[in-house]
């Protein structure tokens, strides 16, 4: 006897649906958040800050009239971070994965221990014992170390699935292992590269702990910023400098999932 | 179709991404912070006393940036000893006895600004260490919406009652010189001295069972939102929430009495922009920027420099009798073992 | 690498920090706290994980990637943000209460954002999407042939998920465990915009850093999360190899 609806059906239906209601709730206050920033509602409270700035853009160029240095700092530290990241990165990935040499396989776990240190005691560590160096290139230490084992995951997948055969063969026909790797295996390896580029960016744009702890009130990055209109600033502003927070991310966050989810998951797990 | 959308993004980021690490890092230097013209103020927060018009009226009127600081008065002060060895602060602004301690531990350097005999001598020291900007008074500022018809409390007993649980916050005083004036303050009301702190510990030991939370930072905004009922803090603080921003709030003298608050300033030793902090410090004695601090109803040191129509919207003389001055000197002798006294009785259990 | 060093340096410097941060007192409290919020997080981060991630993985339906960026989106946010929405969701003027206020009258749930239940609930924000991301790519290759084959040999289906499914599944929960583990222990963030009368270790570790000045203290309290955190994330990794 077949039921009319399997429970199998009922199984999926039911999974389905906690998804779904598993997204909305996450949303939802991204929605409200949205809301706040462009509607002129009462319901947040005082707008006593913002109601100089009128129209519906008013909000943030408020915003970036108050933080618009937090904004070029964070720029800058991405601008540096990203590339010191792939340039150190995918050689040592290389070395790692193509050359192991004794001690290398140490070297890397080493290399991935940031990721299970809680951010605050880096940024202790940097401060108590680099305190005397600029605060930029302090803050720049900080996030390498935090993106440099993302780099190191993503190029060494990248590597290991395009495989070392092309390379060989590139090899027994004569040709030396710098224009091998130039020409045979960095070509390959372009969307493994972007895919760093886009994950380092990401990591980097969003850290918080680490560069909140670091922050003066001349070198300070916008997540830090973001913190303090959450304290000191009523909740329109607030809300308008998430926005301006989050419109870098999400591009660069949709364009990761295409690019591969699986190496995001992969890349963010250590 | 997200595949389709998802590239497209994907190139639009590829692009961006390449001329941000394209464009020489030059393209990206800060844009008017130049060496000279800024000044490091620690503890300068834009809607406490009107930090924010103010130091946006100096941008105008000399060009100079004055960056805001969400330091606590204790903060600045700690921070000012850890950078002694490299100063990143100019000038710090506190609550008085904590400048005073400051003052004390080396951490400032003399200068007497334009306008010097104008200060009284009570509220500045002989030395030109430190001296007062703007005064304000103790006080319950009270979001009455938020209250949700609980009556407004009168006095420092009416806090006690039980219908005002969770109602009520006042600042980390090992953090902001606000409540730690108001915690010592507390205790000599409640007959403590300076050596003695058990009668205002057990105040605040019971009065813990109402309050919601120990900020670190300035909650203007929350209790303007009315996320916090009762904030006991300086008065101009609500009167600003009241008349400037128009929030349903009230401000209420204390019956037992309350105490009067010097707020000062120091000019920090090795200050980087000693100069331009100097022209600053001569700038707030000025009449427009004691006038601008006004606006925010925090009491001008400077006589006669209070508007007359703001004048009337303090609350009357008569609960303004109420507020004693306290002695900065032994504030400041006692500040750490208080602190940590508060620490221990309060916060002690890890809440 | 050598800032770690660094921080090991300074910490010792002082060796009786070390006794000040395991006795009883505020700084052990912190350490307990961030110890116990951040298990039952990843437990239950895991455990409300388990059905997205599987329906992620292996069904198909209309709107899927749609969903599936929805959910894992909240991985990009810093803990600061994550507390700005739950403060946003359930401040004392938050947007359930007032909803709750249109339909019921009573504004239910105002201010719970700064309890201890908001500061979890903001955790699990922080965590789920993680831990979904992460146990998806561990269903995908979930062999569900070994489950027919014991369903065809006549196994009835509790036996099927006690020893077909949870044996395989078991490394990938634990290793999700450790990862949402390791991510809450260093969330300051969060603590910082929602933490009120509850203390975590890094919010100690910040006040004794820039209130007090006490450097040893803050990196003696450092090493002790650090370690910590490591040492629970090699158990869990230990089960999940």
């Amino acid at each position: 006897m077949s039921l009319p609806i399997s429970p199998r059906r009922v199984a999926r239906t039911a999974g389905i649906a906690v998804a779904v209601a598993l997204a909305v709730g996450l949303v939802a206050p991204l929605v409200v958040t949205a809301a706040g920033a462009f509607v002129h509602a009462d319901w947040y409270g005082q707008r006593s800050e913002g109601a100089a700035a009128g129209g519906a853009l008013g909000l943030f160029r408020y915003v970036l009239g108050l933080w618009s240095g937090a904004l070029v700092t964070s720029l800058r530290l991405v601008g540096t971070v990203v590339p010191l990241a792939l340039l150190i990165g995918t050689p040592a990935a290389f070395a790692f994965r193509r050359r192991p040499f004794p001690g290398s396989g140490s070297l890397e776990t080493l290399a991935m221990t940031p990721l299970a240190i809680p951010g605050i005691a880096l940024a202790v560590g940097l401060l108590l014992g680099a305190g005397r160096a600029p605060r930029f290139s302090l803050l720049v230490a900080g996030h390498l170390a935090y993106t440099l084992p993302l780099v190191l995951k993503t190029v060494s997948n990248a590597l290991e699935r395009e495989g070392a055969d092309l390379e060989r063969v590139a090899r027994s026909l004569g040709a030396g292992p710098w224009k091998t790797a130039a020409w045979v295996t960095l070509p390959r390896l372009v969307p493994g590269l972007v895919l760093s580029a886009l994950l380092v960016f990401a990591v980097s744009w969003g850290e918080f702990n680490v560069s909140f702890l670091l922050a003066t009130p001349i070198v300070q990055t916008f997540p830090a910023a973001l913190y303090l209109t959450y304290t000191t600033n009523s909740f329109p502003v607030a809300a308008a400098a998430t926005l301006i927070f989050l419109a870098p991310i999400v591009p660069a966050f949709l364009a990761i999932q295409a690019l591969g989810g699986e190496e995001f998951r992969r890349g963010l797990s250590v | 179709m997200l595949r389709f959308v998802s590239r497209a993004l994907l190139r639009a980021c590829f692009i961006i991404i390449l001329a941000v690490l394209l464009a020489p890092s030059a393209a990206f230097a800060p844009p008017a912070a130049s060496e000279d013209k800024i000044v490091i103020q620690y503890d300068c927060i834009p809607n406490y006393a009107n930090w924010g018009g103010v130091t946006a009226l100096y941008k105008q009127v000399a060009g100079v940036t004055v960056p805001p600081d969400p330091k606590g008065s204790s903060v600045a002060m700690a921070a000012l000893e850890k950078e002694k060895d490299n100063p990143v602060a100019d000038c710090a602004y506190y609550s008085g006895a904590i400048g005073y301690q400051a003052a004390q531990k080396g951490l400032h350097q003399p200068y007497k600004p334009k306008g010097w005999e104008k200060i009284p001598d009570s509220l500045k020291d002989p030395n030109g260490l430190w001296w007062t900007v703007h005064t304000g008074t103790i006080a319950f500022v009270v979001n009455t919406k938020a209250l949700a018809g609980a009556p407004v409390p009168q006095s420092f007993a009416d806090l006690l009652k039980p219908v005002y649980k969770g109602k009520v916050a006042y600042d980390d005083p090992t953090w902001g010189g606000t409540s730690f004036t108001f915690v010592y303050g507390l205790n000599e009301l409640m007959g403590g001295t300076e050596k003695d702190f058990r009668p205002g510990l057990s105040y605040l030991k019971k009065l813990d069972a109402n309050v919601s939370s120990y900020p670190r930072e300035s909650i203007y905004n929350s209790v303007l939102r009315g996320e916090v009922p009762i904030w006991i803090n300086a008065d101009g603080n609500g009167y600003k929430m009241k008349y400037v921003d128009g929030g349903p709030v009230e401000v209420v003298i204390p019956a037992e009495g309350t105490f009067t608050m010097p707020l000062v300033m120091g000019l920090a030793v090795g200050a980087p922009h000693a100069d331009e902090t100097k022209r600053y410090f001569d700038w707030l004695l000025s009449a427009p920027a004691q006038a601008e601090f006004a606006k925010s109803f925090f009491r001008p040191v400077v006589a006669g420099t209070l508007p007359a129509e703001l004048a009337t919207k303090f609350l009357p003389d008569a609960d303004y009798k109420k507020a004693r001055a306290l002695d900065l000197s032994n504030m400041a002798a006692a500040a750490d073992a208080l602190k940590k006294a508060w620490l221990d009785e309060i916060r002690g259990t890890g809440r | 690498m050598w800032p770690l060093a660094r921080l090991a340096a300074g910490a010792f410097s002082s060796p009786d920090a070390f006794l000040k941060v395991l006795a009883a007192g505020r700084y052990r409290t912190s350490l307990v706290n961030s110890l116990a919020l951040s298990t039952a997080a990843a437990f239950v981060s895991v455990a409300l994980a388990i059905v997205p991630a599987w329906v992620f993985a292996r069904e198909r339906f209309p709107g899927r990637d749609l969903v599936r960026t929805a959910v894992s989106l909240p991985l990009t946010f810093s803990g600061v943000l994550v507390g700005f929405l739950v403060i946003v969701m359930l401040g004392r003027i938050g947007a359930v209460p007032k909803l709750a206020g249109l339909l019921t009258g009573r504004e239910l749930f105002a201010g719970s954002a700064f309890t201890l239940a908001g500061l979890f609930l903001a955790y699990l924000y922080f965590e789920i999407p993680r831990a979904v991301m992460t146990l998806e790519a561990a269903f995908r290759h979930f062999p569900l042939e070994l489950d027919a084959a014991a369903r065809s040999l006549g196994a009835g289906p509790i036996a099927r998920l006690l020893h077909v499914t949870l044996p395989y599944a078991a490394p990938a929960l634990f290793s999700t465990l450790a990862v949402t583990f390791s991510a809450s222990m260093g969330s300051f963030g969060v603590a910082l915009v929602l933490a009120r009368r509850f203390t975590v270790a890094p919010l100690e570790i910040y006040t004794e850093l820039t209130a007090f000045l006490n450097d040893a203290v803050a990196g003696a309290l450092c090493i002790a999360l650090a370690a910590l955190t490591f040492g629970v994330d090699r158990l869990f990794a230990r089960r999940s190899a």
